[in-house]
């Protein structure tokens, strides 16, 4: 099973610690915001504005390295605007982990 | 303002953090204004008429990136600001609407870092003719 990492940060940043920094503090600041606005949505049936809060969440996942989870929630993002809800539980374990993983 | 100046519109402040670091990590000497919607980018727009190029999300809050292009294209004194989509949108009627309101180009992001500077320098370069930029 996949679990989040600082591959691509470190990819992006070349070795500028400062850097790699900046792009934790974004997620930690943003990530939990995006969660709670996709969690409300989500909960009043407000399909195609949650599709939008996955669509800006999935860029964290995928800055987090989650290949897999990047995959799922493309899926996910679309599979909201038909109002089909089905991945809602595999989507809220990616990120249940990456709040883990963000502390 | 500098003479390569760029107003850079997307939600996301990770992806315009990647956008600058293209742009610090080649010296690439412009000015760049950010807003993270449409509405923001409207505002600044009403202060400065003069940037080279718009570069535009479509996803984002409050004002998409589709309504600002909309707005701009019927306002004559921002018209011809060349806009250079930056999306992964999949949804092609939304594409096939700001071709037909006449953007300048369209790029996706891909998730590889070093194909998103690529395609980051390469826009660069064509928009500023800057044979420097490899």
């Amino acid at each position: 099973m996949e679990t989040p990492n600082l591959n691509y940060i470190k990819e992006i940043s070349g070795g500028d610690l400062d850097f790699e920094a900046s792009i934790l503090e974004v997620l930690k600041k943003e990530f939990p915001v995006d969660c709670l606005i996709f969690e409300e949505n989500f909960n009043k049936k407000s399909y195609e504005e949650a599709s939008n809060n996955v669509h800006k969440i999935k860029h964290k996942i995928s800055m987090l390295g989650l290949n897999e989870g990047l995959q799922l929630a493309s899926k996910f993002e679309n599979d909201l605007k038909k109002c089909e809800v089905k991945l809602y539980e595999k989507f809220v374990e990616i990120l249940k982990k990456i709040h883990v993983y963000l502390g | 303002m500098n003479p390569f100046s760029i107003l850079l519109v997307d939600d996301d402040e990770i992806e315009r953090i990647k956008f600058k670091k293209v742009c610090n990590d080649i010296n690439f000497t412009c000015t760049i204004e950010e807003a993270n919607n449409g509405k923001k980018a409207m505002a600044i727009l009403k202060e400065h008429k003069n940037f080279s190029i718009i570069v535009l999300d479509l996803q984002m809050p409050e004002m998409n990136g589709l309504e600002l292009l909309e707005q701009l294209k019927k306002n004559e004194a921002l018209n011809g600001i060349p806009i250079i989509i930056m999306s992964n949108s999949e949804d092609t009627s939304e594409l096939r609407k700001c071709y037909q309101l006449g953007i300048a180009g369209y790029f996706t992001k891909p998730a590889k870092y070093s194909e998103y500077a690529k395609k980051v320098k390469s826009l660069l370069k064509y928009w500023t003719q800057n044979e420097f930029i490899n």
